[in-house]
C-alpha cells in the first residue's frame, strides 16, 4: 500500500485500518467465544468459561451420534467436492471456450442454485425425488443436492481463472503438434489449477456446513453434523455443542491450511 | 390439498438442466447404494425361469431386457430392499434421544422381531414436508413420533392409520389422557410443564398460572417464551383457557400477558434453563424433566404444579397409512408403551410415562414433580385442530403486542 503523505490521507488511512480491524474483530469474536466456551469446565454453554477442561471434547469423542454425523458430513463433502469440481470445471471450460450462442443462459443455469434460496432448492429437490421414485431412503438425494449447491462455486472460480488465460497458449501447443488432450492437460489445466483448487475448497467448505439442503434431504439413519448439532441444541445446552462447533471449525481450517500448503492460495491484492 | 406449499414452490422454480448428469455421476460413485444385488434378484424373480437360455435370445433383446431390469431396479429398490430385509423406519430426535434409541431400545426390539430398525433423525417439523412430498401411499417412514401439534395436521390430511388394540396390546394400560378417538394415535410419553423457580431468591413460590400476574415482587423476573416456541404457544392457549377464553378467543390472555411486560423472550427451553441457572430470571414455565436435570447438576431450582393444571410436551406415536410394514410398526408402538421400555425413558430423560403400569424408580417416585398415574389427568389437552387454524393470527398478535 502506498504510504500516506498529506494529513487527509493519513486520516483516511487510519479510518481504513480501524474499519478493517473492527470488521475482523466482529468476524472473529464469535469463533473465539465458541472455542473458549468449548473449553468450559462448567456444565453450561456460557462465556466467559468457568475453568478450563477438555471434558466436552471427551463427550464428543464418545458420542456415537456426533461421530456418525461427522463421518457422514465428511463423506458427503468429499464426494460433493470431487463431483462438483469435475462438473464445474468442465462446464467452465465449455462456457469460456466453446459457447457461441446462449452464453448468458448457460451461465445463469449454472449459477442458479446459488441464486435461489437454499431452502427452495431443497423443497424442489425433495418433491422431485419422490416424483421420480428416488426418495430419501438413501444418501443419493442428499449427495445430489450438495453437488448442485456447491457446483456454482467451482464454475465461477474456474471461469474467472480461465478468463485471464490467453487461449493462444493452448493454440500454440496445438500448432506445435500436441494432441487436444495433451494441450489441455499439459498447458491449460496447470494454468487453471488455481481456479479449480479454490473452487474445490469452497465446494468442500460450503458442503460441510450446508444446512437447509441437509435438513430436508437427509437419508434414513444418516444426518449431517450441522443438523445433528441443531437437534442437540433443542434438548441440551451444554458445552458439547461448542466442542462440536470447534471440531467443525478445525476441519474447515485444516482444509484451508492443507490447500494453502500443497497448492498455495492466490493472494488477493487490491 | 396436502401438496399446497410444495406445489407453489415448484411452479416458481425453472427446470434445471444440471440435475440429470449429476444424478448419474452420483449414483455411479456412491458406495452405499448396495441395492444392486437385491435389484438383480428382483429382476430374475420377475422373469420366467429359463428365459436366458432360450435360443431365440438376440443381443438386442438381451440389451433391452437388461436395461429394463436396471430401470425397474432403480425405480423400485427402496421397497424391495425393505421388504426383503424386514426393515422398520421410525422417526427419532437427534442427540440424546438417538443415543438412547440406538443403545437401549432398538437392540431389544431387533432381537425380538428379527427386524432392522432404521431412524429418520430430526425435529418433528421436518416430517411434514417429508411426508407430503412422498404422498400418502408411499411414506418414507412407518412410525412417526412427533408432537401432537404437528401430528394433528398430518392426521387431518389422512397420513396415519388407526392402532388396532389386538396388535398394540399395551394400549389398555395407557392413561386416558394419552388415548385418542378411534385410537388414531397414542401418546407415548409426556413432559409436563409447570412453574419453575429459583429456590435461593424466591421464598414464596408461585403455585398457579394466575399467580404469575399477581406478584408485583416478581415483575421483570419472569421468563417467557417466544410464540414460535411450542411452549410459548401452549402458554397463550393455557392463559386463554384460564381467563375465560378458548382456542379461538385469546384476547383476554394477551391482555394478561401484556401486564408482565417488559420481559425477555427465549426461543428454546435450553435457553430458559441457562437463564434460570444464571439467575437472569427467577421464575419461568419449564418442563419438570428439565427441572429434575438441573437439580441433579446442583442448580438451586424447583417447580410447582400449577393449580389450574399443566401444559405438556407430548410425543405422539402415529403409524403411516401407506406403511408396507404395518404389523412391525404396530409392534414398535406396542414395544414403546411396554412398562420396561417406558422405564428406560424415565431413567434417561425423567419423562412422564403414559403406561400406568410403569414402575418408577423410588428416588424419582417421591418427587412431587414426577407426574405419573392419576396426576397425569391434570395435564391439559388443547384442541390442536382449532388452535392450528388460529396459529397465524395468534403469532401475528403476539408479535404485535409483545415486542
Amino acid at each position: 500500500m502506498r504510504t500516506a503523505t498529506t494529513a487527509p490521507e493519513r486520516v483516511g488511512h487510519a479510518v481504513f485500518v480501524t474499519f478493517v480491524t473492527l470488521a475482523y474483530v466482529f468476524l472473529m469474536a464469535p469463533i473465539v467465544v465458541v472455542v473458549l466456551a468449548s473449553l468450559n469446565a462448567g456444565n453450561y454453554l456460557k462465556f466467559p468459561p468457568e475453568g478450563l477442561s477438555l471434558r466436552w471434547y471427551a463427550t464428543f469423542f464418545h458420542s456415537a451420534p456426533f461421530l456418525n454425523a461427522m463421518a457422514v458430513s465428511l463423506r458427503v463433502a468429499v464426494i460433493a467436492t470431487i463431483l462438483s469440481t469435475i462438473i464445474g470445471t468442465l462446464a467452465a471450460v465449455y462456457y469460456t471456450r466453446f459457447t457461441t450462442w446462449g452464453r448468458q443462459t448457460l451461465r445463469m443455469v449454472m449459477i442458479a442454485p446459488m441464486l435461489l434460496p437454499e431452502v427452495l432448492t431443497a423443497i424442489a429437490l425433495l418433491l422431485y425425488y419422490y416424483v421420480i421414485g428416488l426418495g430419501t431412503q438413501t444418501l443419493i438425494g442428499l449427495q445430489i443436492g450438495h453437488v448442485l449447491v456447491t457446483m456454482p462455486y467451482v464454475f465461477l472460480n474456474v471461469t474467472a481463472n480461465l478468463g485471464n488465460l490467453d487461449p493462444a497458449l493452448e493454440e500454440a501447443a496445438r500448432s506445435l503438434g500436441a494432441s487436444p488432450a495433451a494441450a489441455f492437460s499439459r498447458i491449460s489445466l496447470p494454468l487453471m489449477k488455481q481456479g479449480v483448487v479454490n473452487g474445490a475448497m469452497f465446494a468442500f467448505i460450503i458442503s460441510f456446513d450446508l444446512f437447509s439442503i441437509s435438513l430436508l434431504l437427509k437419508g434414513v439413519d444418516t444426518v449431517t453434523l450441522p443438523i445433528q448439532l441443531f437437534d442437540y441444541l433443542q434438548w441440551n445446552f451444554d458445552p458439547t455443542a461448542a466442542a462440536v462447533s470447534t471440531m467443525s471449525i478445525l476441519v474447515t481450517l485444516t482444509v484451508v491450511l492443507l490447500t494453502d500448503r500443497f497448492v498455495g492460495l492466490r493472494t488477493v491484492r487490491f | 390439498m396436502q401438496l399446497r406449499t410444495p406445489m407453489r414452490v415448484r411452479t416458481r422454480i425453472p427446470p434445471r438442466a444440471p440435475i440429470p448428469p449429476v444424478a448419474t455421476q452420483s449414483s455411479d460413485t456412491m458406495p452405499p447404494v448396495a441395492t444392486q444385488s437385491s435389484a438383480a434378484m428382483q429382476a430374475s424373480d420377475t422373469m420366467p425361469p429359463g428365459v436366458a437360455t432360450q435360443p431365440t435370445l438376440t443381443r438386442r433383446g438381451l440389451l433391452a431386457s437388461s436395461v429394463a431390469a436396471g430401470a425397474i431396479a432403480l425405480l423400485s429398490t427402496p421397497h424391495i430392499a425393505r421388504a426383503q430385509a424386514k426393515t422398520l423406519i421410525v422417526t427419532c430426535y437427534g442427540g440424546a434421544y438417538e443415543k438412547l434409541f440406538r443403545e437401549q431400545l432398538i437392540p431389544t426390539f431387533e432381537k425380538e422381531t428379527g427386524a432392522t430398525v432404521r431412524l429418520v433423525l430430526g425435529l418433528a417439523k421436518d416430517n411434514i414436508p417429508l411426508l407430503r412430498a412422498a404422498g400418502i401411499d408411499n411414506p418414507p417412514l412407518d412410525v412417526c413420533m412427533t408432537n401432537e401439534v404437528i401430528a394433528e395436521i398430518l392426521r387431518t390430511e389422512g397420513y396415519f392409520t388407526a392402532l388396532p388394540e389386538d396388535k398394540v396390546t399395551n394400549l389398555k394400560d395407557v392413561a386416558p389422557i394419552a388415548r385418542y378417538p378411534g385410537d388414531m394415535a397414542v401418546t407415548g410419553m409426556l413432559q409436563p410443564v409447570g412453574i419453575a423457580y429459583r429456590t435461593d431468591t424466591v421464598s414464596d413460590p408461585v403455585t398457579s398460572w394466575k399467580g404469575l400476574f399477581e406478584r408485583p415482587d416478581l415483575k421483570g423476573q419472569i421468563g417467557m417464551y417466544n410464540i414460535t416456541n411450542s411452549l410459548g404457544f401452549m402458554f397463550v392457549l393455557m392463559m386463554a383457557r384460564i381467563y375465560g377464553g378458548s382456542e379461538t378467543a385469546y384476547d383476554a390472555a394477551f391482555k394478561q400477558i401484556q401486564t408482565l411486560k417488559p420481559f425477555s423472550q427465549v426461543d428454546f427451553s435450553g435457553t430458559m434453563e441457562i437463564q434460570l441457572t444464571r439467575g437472569e430470571v427467577d421464575v419461568a414455565p419449564l418442563d419438570f424433566a428439565a427441572v429434575m436435570r438441573l437439580q441433579r447438576q446442583g442448580v438451586p431450582v424447583d417447580a410447582k404444579v400449577p393449580s389450574e393444571g399443566m401444559v405438556a410436551f407430548d410425543q405422539v406415536f402415529n403409524v403411516t397409512k401407506g406403511s408396507k410394514s404395518k404389523d412391525l410398526a404396530f409392534a414398535w408402538v406396542d414395544y414403546f408403551l411396554r412398562p420396561e421400555t417406558q422405564q428406560k425413558l424415565v431413567n434417561g430423560f425423567f419423562i412422564s410415562p403414559t403406561n400406568l403400569k410403569t414402575v418408577i424408580p423410588p428416588e424419582l417416585a417421591t418427587s412431587p414433580i414426577m407426574i405419573t398415574g392419576d396426576r397425569l389427568q391434570r395435564v391439559v389437552r388443547h384442541d390442536w385442530a382449532t388452535a392450528n387454524r388460529q396459529r397465524d393470527k395468534i403469532v401475528e398478535q403476539w408479535n404485535r403486542l409483545m415486542t
